[in-house]
Formats: C-alpha cells, structure tokens, sequence
C-alpha cells in the first residue's frame, strides 16, 4: 500500500482516452498514460510497467487482442480491461481466452464503466488514496 | 452539377428514342416467312428469318441477337414449335423474350403444350395482317413494360443495399464520439470538478439530453441497418425477463423522476425466464418505457406488468398518457411512423423505435402489440415463447 495505482490506456478515438481518463481519476488513478495504438501501448507497457491497462480492440497497427497477447507474455499478471463498441460472445469469449480481466461495452452508461473499472482497480488491491 | 444535368438529359433523350423492334420468325417454309417479312417490315420492324429450330437457336446464340419477339411456326421438321421453345426456356436470357406461336386449325390441340412449353401467345394461318401486327405490337409493349419495370426493381435494390451499407457505417462512426460526449457531459453535470452555476447546469443538462437521445437514434437506426442487410444475428440465452425490467428501471428511474412519473413493476405467479436475447431485448424493453415516458403528463405513473404461463413470458408497459388516436395505429409500428401525438416535454422521437421493437420481437418470434385501456392511456404487450424453437 505504499505506492499509486498507475494506469494505460490505448484507444485511436481521442475522445474515448479523454473519457476513461476522467473516469479513472475520478477513482482515484493519478498517472494514466494515453496511447493510440496496441503497438505504442506494448511498448509503454514495457516502459512504465502500469498496474492496469485498458485495450480497445478495434486498433490499427496493432488491435487490442495481439496487444493483450503481447503484454501477458510479459506479466500473466497485469489486469486488462478489453473496450469495444460492439459486443458479440465470440470476442468476449476470445478475451477472457486471451487473460483478458475486465470487459467494457463502450454503449453502457458512464456508471456501468465506472462500476466495472472500480471493480478492475479493486482485482489489484493497491488502491491508496 | 452541370455535369449531372447533361447526363440526365442525355439519358432521358435517348429512351425517348425507341430503337426499331425485331422480330424472329422461325419457319421451315420459306414463302410463309416471306410473306411474314413484307408485313413486319411495312410496319417498320426489323425482320430476322430461321428456316429451322436450330437454325434460330444458333442465331440467338450471340448475346448481341435479342430480338423482342419470336414467331415461331409450330409444325417443322426435326425440331417442332414445342421443343423449340422448351429449348429457349432454358436460358434465363432467352426465357424472357415473348413467343407467339403460329399453327394450322388443325394443330390446335397442340397448343396446350405450346403454352406448357413457355408460349406466350398463338396465331392462326393463314396470318391476317392486322393480327400478327396487333399481337405483336402488344407482346412487345408488355414485354419493354416488364424489362423496364425489373431494372428499375434491380437499379432500386442496389440503392437500397448501400443505402442501408451506409446508415450501419454512419450509425457506427457516430456511436462512440457519442458515448463520449454524453459521458464527459454526465460527468460535468454531476459537479465533479467543481459546482456549476444555473446557467452552466441548464447548458450541460441540455448537451446530456441530446447526446442521449442521438445515441438512441443512432442506435435504432444501426439496428435497422442489421435488419435490413439481413445481418441480425440474435445470441438468445435462457434468462429471466425481470432481470431485464429490473435494469431497465434503474436507468429510467431519473428520467421519470424529471417528469415526476412513477416506475412501477407488478410480477404475476410463476418466473419469468425466457429464451431472449440480452441485448436487444433490452432496447425492446428501453424503448417501450421512454417512449411511455415521453407522452405521459407529469405526476403520473406508468406500470410494468409481467406475466407467464407454461409456454410463453409477457410484458404489458400501461401509461395514463393520452393513448394512441384510433385511426393511427396502423402507423405505430412502421418505420419513421409517428402519430400525431406529442411528447409532453420537447423530447424528441424518430419514429423509429417501434419498428426496431417489432423487428427485434419478430426475430425472437414472439408478438408485439399496442391497445388503449378503457381507463385511459396506452398499453403495449409484447410476448416471448420461453423456447424459442418450440415458438
């Protein structure tokens, strides 16, 4: 308990990092990294090692489903949330199959991502503030 | 635009411009065909002879030959009328193409296998002109009629199809800039960072009430768009349907509470579990309460009933609103059908929502269906079989 919860986030729609930005500082995050692409994101991840990351799967270069691949390679440990607009049980499936922790439907309401990314922060128990 | 407009006009000059007709005649005796000739082309059609079924089967061969008629005669060696014409039935090119046949008295009773065979018409010998012409200045005309008529269906169609290809791509971009907006613009309004004036908090309510009933929309119309590329698939899962009313009476209860409308939920004996898609039920469920939401007077309540028996799950949404005007219900469940009812508080509606309700309840074969109650207002039931293959 005596160190901050870091976050990543990786989205190519600016407006989409905006938003789960706020909502992860709302819960407390104080350093979130913004990327915009799976590519940049694995190698943030890298970088600055954050406790959690937070993958669209619609990305160009890289999507979010080789990142996740890529990072669990790294830390089987790190907590991912998968984002997406449109949902189908196959790609939920394909994510939890991928280590995937946490699912975002984009469409839920602020306070249904808010719950779920609460719930994502709470998994690492490290939150201090 | 100049550009387009000499297209255009060029386009239509040359429909008014008919081409010459022309016309096949298939018979094995040559003065016949003659004398056939000399009275197509005293009438200005283009003639084109066959001595043989065979010989004119080689000439239609070549895509360029399409004549608009065929006359053929329905007694010649080898290859007669009938089989002739069984051969052209063949190819959907050729099918098309109208066939008069010309027979003897005596041939008569051969006709009925003519018309089996595809014929479309006969002539008797000897030919009259005034006949021949008239029979087949009209099979030509009904036959330009019906060409015209399926290139227009097929032209429509195409534009139909990426009509609808571009209303599920714009739906789609749409759709996340708009959770956006909505998102950070709750987030304003919930005085996170920092209390707001009354000025600024009537501004950004009303960036949150129209960012969400854009994302409604928009979310409607990508249904409709799934619907009508046929790319509907549904992912039913055996659950229980007042675990979706549930839901969604947590996400109109602010919204009622503007208007001061009460949410209530009343579940008769038996669970509610049915074979139903989450998602898109959801929005079925959604749209019935807003839309009750939306036409009910302030300080009333709206009722959410659910009831079941062995084989099927029902809700019934009852608002005390002004009910639906009797000569419009026709109109409720089509798309873009508005009645002339008003939302009572500026809300806005597409029209659009009861239609995707239908599309969804069809999908899932169950029945959706709108009444007005004897104490006033509207009620709207909607059914779902508990399996939907038993359905």
């Amino acid at each position: 308990m005596d160190r901050e919860i870091t976050a990543l986030i990786a989205d190519d729609e600016a407006h989409m990092r905006t938003f789960m930005k706020l909502l992860l500082m709302d819960l407390g995050i104080k350093k979130v990294y913004l990327m915009q692409n799976g590519m940049d994101a694995v190698d943030a991840y890298k970088e600055y090692r954050p406790d959690l990351v937070l993958l669209d799967i619609n990305m160009n270069v890289m999507n979010g489903l080789d990142a996740l691949k890529r990072i669990k390679e790294i830390n089987p440990n790190t907590k991912v949330v998968m984002m997406t607009a449109v949902s189908t049980r196959d790609s939920v499936e394909q994510c939890s199959r991928t280590g995937a922790s946490f699912y975002i439907l984009k469409t839920q309401t602020p306070d249904e991502i808010r719950a779920r990314l609460k719930d994502a922060i709470d998994s690492i128990g490290l939150l201090t503030s | 635009m100049p550009d387009n407009q000499s297209q255009l006009i060029s386009s239509e000059i040359e429909t008014e411009v008919p081409r010459l007709s022309q016309v096949l005649v298939v018979d094995d005796d040559q003065a016949s065909r003659n004398l056939v000739k000399k009275i197509l082309e005293r009438e200005e059609f283009v003639f084109h002879g066959a001595a043989s079924g065979e010989e004119a089967l080689e000439f239609l061969e070549i895509e360029e030959n399409q004549p608009d008629l065929i006359l053929c005669d329905i007694m010649m060696p080898e290859m007669d009328g009938i089989e002739f014409c069984a051969r052209l039935s063949l190819s959907p090119r050729l099918e098309e193409i109208p066939l008069i046949m010309v027979t003897g008295l005596s041939n008569m009773d051969s006709l009925s296998r003519a018309y089996e065979a595809g014929a479309d018409d006969y002539i008797i010998k000897p030919i009259r002109q005034v006949e021949l012409i008239s029979r087949v200045e009209h099979h030509i005309e009904k036959y330009r009629h019906e060409q015209a008529a399926k290139n227009r269906i097929e032209n429509l169609s195409t534009e139909n199809e990426s009509k609808t290809k571009f209303l599920g791509v714009a739906s789609h971009d749409l759709r996340n800039p708009l959770v956006s907006i909505r998102g950070i613009s709750q987030y304003l309004e919930s005085e996170k960072f920092g209390p707001l004036n009354e000025g600024q908090q009537e501004l950004v309510a009303t960036i949150v009430q129209a960012s969400e009933s854009m994302l409604t929309l928009v979310e409607d119309l990508l249904d409709v768009s799934m619907f009508e590329s046929g790319q509907m698939r549904i992912e039913p899962e055996r659950q229980p349907l007042e675990s979706l009313i549930d839901h969604a009476i947590t996400l109109h209860t602010t919204n009622a509470a503007k208007k001061k409308i009460g949410l209530v939920k009343a579940v008769g004996n038996g669970d509610t579990e049915a074979e139903i898609d989450r998602r898109l039920v959801s929005r079925v469920i959604d749209n019935l309460i807003s839309n009750a939401i939306k036409f009910s007077q302030p300080e009333t309540e709206i009722r959410l009933l659910l009831e079941s028996d062995e084989t099927s799950v029902t809700l019934k949404v009852e608002d005390q609103g002004p009910g639906i005007p009797e000569k419009e219900f026709d109109k409720l469940f089509k798309e873009f059908g508005r009645t002339s009812n008003l939302p009572t508080a500026g809300e806005s509606s597409s029209g659009i929502g009861l239609y995707v309700c239908l599309k969804i309840v069809e999908r899932h074969g169950g029945s959706i269906f709108a009444e007005n109650r004897s104490e006033g207002g509207a009620r709207f039931n909607v059914t779902f079989n508990r399996s939907i293959q038993n359905g």
